[in-house]
């Protein structure tokens, strides 16, 4: 009997929106409601909370989610947090999209239709990707990690696209400004996409090289990544309309540098400790098997070989981005570091891709018994391992209850008297509290104010203009001095983590007053 | 490329990939948060507590609340016995409490101790009332340990009444459904005038 087939153009669209269709529905179900406190998505309030501004969130100030969440904070329809949460979701969902459409541009065999098995084989690694458990805590809560990813693997693949048509005219620029325009946008999502540009020359110029037209691609993607990095022009912009989340104020070159290169977080770049690096970068070599599961492994490792063999470019250009990340993973110390390795997840997933295209054709050219065989038991095995994973995973990573950030800042926020002032020092009570300030139908009369922030100037300048307070010594030392005002009661919100969960969290809002 | 050397990189990826995932353990997570601790400029980092302000919040707080009814009680125990109901800093979410359920009112801490400092039982005729308007989804949790356990409560309107047998400390808790909307006003309520708290009826042990 025959295997149905699915033409050759529509191999990747096939693939990838079948994974995306699979894993969309389980972020929806899992989706956070609102701003969190969870591990991947406690920044969730600063980005919200700038996007409710029209501000500058932590460094370095990702101007493409800005300018996103912008658009959707336009549009009038329910709580802003969640909208973002969705569109977190949407571009997590697509990046599976884009992989899938790469993953075919790098199969062997390209040109020739593939067995229906095949394409819902490969859409089960796809989604056994989406359900890795970092892949999916970041897609299901506003973070910038899920748009870093499809404009990471967008880019890569009209780049590959460009190269495509390469091979039998001159190269296509329109593809080549695509993938530089693409991956200008995820350098604004992220700036770790950078660590892209090497992948995107490497399969301009080593994919393109047997025609020769790498020259002529080159131009038009180094313009188009030129026009979209230009998305960092918002952080200024925005910077000087004085809002009052403003992160860096990055109005003057200096600044503007500061926040743009995460200056304030350079001191957690460190690799002094070599054996604990060392034993940091073991650990996420593991993780491609240990998020994706075992029994992608013999694929990842076909697909690896299959790569080097048929694409060696792409092999070079895919296994730069996965020791790249993991390398900035291993030496960045930071309560979320280890997401930086998601490019090399991503990498380990469309590598496993190859491999089931490569195990279809090795089956096809064993034999009809072979073929037939494969084509039953590898979509099978995969499926039923993603619906196992998927299943354990959102357990796990489910954000659908963690209503507690919200309520909190909802709470404290009513509690406090009118003109307080709230003093934080810790993401999970200045998060949260911010976004419920800043959002529409806020408490206009409450200022936040974040003690660790407080030593920088543009801190201080920010709450003087938008806060009101008198800003010439900390609140606690005035308050001491007698020198506060009277009409802001001072609050000190105290947060005590004592477990791992959302409900773990002891909130305190404890009022301060003259000893 | 040969396929020995194809089978070879296959083999490799697996090897290296199997070995780190097998033998590799986790490494302690880093505590670093995105507002940074680390000082870059010169001001003065703020303590990170300010504990004397605290104390002399806390005292003021026990003396509001330490209301006529409060004194009246404590003159009839016995001399140099003690009552004392503290009102901790008011809060918000505990663990042990449930995904969902929310403290909605601050930790409210009945002490009664006799003249040698030990605990003494209260009346059977102690009453604590909470004042809120939302009694039907709001419950009355004791601290036990790290968990908060409910104790019966009579809801009478918006009162919720209940018998604190045994000192300790009590707060009103509401459940908070999981698709609770973030400008509901009915917990805004709540958390506003849970904080009335009035004390009847303490009174010495028989």
């Amino acid at each position: 009997m025959q295997i149905p087939s699915v033409a050759n153009r529509y191999v990747g669209a096939a693939v990838g929106l079948t994974a995306a269709a699979g894993v969309l529905p389980a972020y929806l179900l899992t989706l956070a409601p609102g701003v969190v406190w969870s591990g991947a998505g406690i920044d969730s309030g600063d980005l919200a909370a700038a996007v409710a501004v029209g501000g500058v969130p932590h460094p370095t100030g990702y101007p493409t989610l800005m300018l996103l969440g912008l658009a959707v904070r336009a549009v009038p329809l329910g709580d802003l947090a969640l909208r973002l949460n969705v569109l977190t979701a949407l571009a997590g969902a697509a990046s599976l999209l884009a992989l899938g459409l790469l993953a075919a541009h790098l199969r062997p065999q390209v040109g020739t239709p593939v067995p229906v098995s095949a394409v819902a084989a490969a859409a089960a690694v796809l989604t056994l990707y989406g359900f890795a458990p970092l892949v999916w805590s970041n897609a299901i809560v506003t973070e910038v990690y899920a748009f870093a990813s499809l404009f990471l693997w967008s880019a890569l693949y009209a780049a590959a696209r460009a190269c495509s048509d390469a091979e039998t005219a001159k190269g296509n620029p329109r593809w080549a400004a695509v993938a530089g325009v693409v991956l200008g946008l995820g350098i604004g999502a992220h700036v770790t996409v950078a660590l892209g540009a090497p992948a995107l020359a490497a399969i301009l110029f080593s994919g393109c090289r047997r025609s020769r037209p790498a020259r002529r691609l080159a131009a038009p993607a180094l313009a188009g990544v030129a026009t979209t990095c230009a998305v960092y022009v918002y952080l200024p912009v925005a910077a000087a309309l004085d809002p009052p989340i403003n992160w860096g104020a990055p109005t003057t070159p200096e600044r503007f540098w500061s926040v743009v290169s995460g200056e304030i977080y350079r001191s957690r770049l460190d690799a002094s400790d070599l054996g604990a690096t060392a034993a940091k970068a073991a650990w996420l070599l593991g993780e491609p098997v240990r998020q994706l599961t075992w029994p992608l492994l013999p694929l990842l490792a076909i697909g690896g070989a299959s790569l080097t063999r048929r694409f060696s470019w792409a092999a070079l250009a895919t296994g730069w981005i996965a020791i790249s990340t993991l390398a900035v993973s291993a030496v960045y110390n930071s309560r979320d570091d280890e997401v930086f390795i998601l490019p090399a997840l991503a990498v380990a997933a469309l590598w496993s891709v190859v491999g089931v295209h490569e195990v279809a054709r090795l089956a096809q050219a064993a034999g009809a018994g072979a073929h037939r065989l494969v084509a039953a038991a590898l979509p099978l095995l995969l499926i039923a391992t993603a619906v196992i994973r998927g299943t354990d995973v959102a357990r796990h990573v489910s954000m659908r209850d963690a209503t507690h950030a919200a309520a909190f800042a909802h709470a404290t926020l009513a509690q406090a008297e009118t003109g307080s002032v709230l003093l934080t020092e810790d993401d999970r009570a200045t998060f949260p509290l911010w976004y419920a300030r800043y959002a529409p139908r806020g408490r206009t009369d409450v200022t936040i104010v974040d003690r660790r922030l407080w030593q920088f100037d543009w801190y201080r300048e920010t709450l003087k203009r938008t806060g009101g307070i008198p800003t010439d010594l900390p609140p606690e030392r005035l308050l001491a001095a007698g020198a506060w005002p009277e009409d802001r009661p001072l609050w000190a919100v105290d947060i005590e983590v004592r477990g791992s969960r959302s409900a773990d969290v002891l909130a305190t809002l404890r009022p301060l007053v003259t000893p | 490329m040969s396929r020995w050397l194809t089978a070879g990189v296959a083999v490799a990826i697996i090897t290296v990939l199997s070995a780190a995932a097998l033998w590799a353990s986790a490494p302690p997570a880093a505590r670093a948060q995105t507002a940074p601790d680390v000082r870059l400029r010169e001001t003065p980092a703020p303590r990170s507590h300010t504990a004397p302000a605290a104390e002399s919040a806390a005292t003021r707080m026990t003396l509001q609340l330490s209301n006529a009814t409060l004194q009246a009680n404590r003159e009839t125990l016995p001399d140099g016995a003690d009552l004392t109901l503290l009102a901790q800093p008011t809060y918000v979410a505990l663990p042990g409490a449930g995904p969902n359920l929310l403290r909605v009112s601050p930790a409210f801490t009945v002490t009664a101790r006799d003249a040698g400092g030990r605990d003494i039982e209260l009346s059977p005729a102690a009453r604590m009332t909470f004042i809120q308007p939302n009694a039907e989804g709001a419950s009355v949790l004791r601290l036990e340990g790290d968990s908060w356990r409910a104790v019966p409560a009579v809801r009478l309107g918006h009162a919720l009444i209940v018998q604190p047998t045994r000192t300790g400390t009590y707060a009103v808790f509401a459940e908070l459904p999981p698709d609770w909307p973030l400008h509901d006003d009915l917990l805004t309520a709540v958390a506003l005038n849970a904080a009335r708290l009035v004390v009847d009826d303490l009174a010495t042990p028989p």
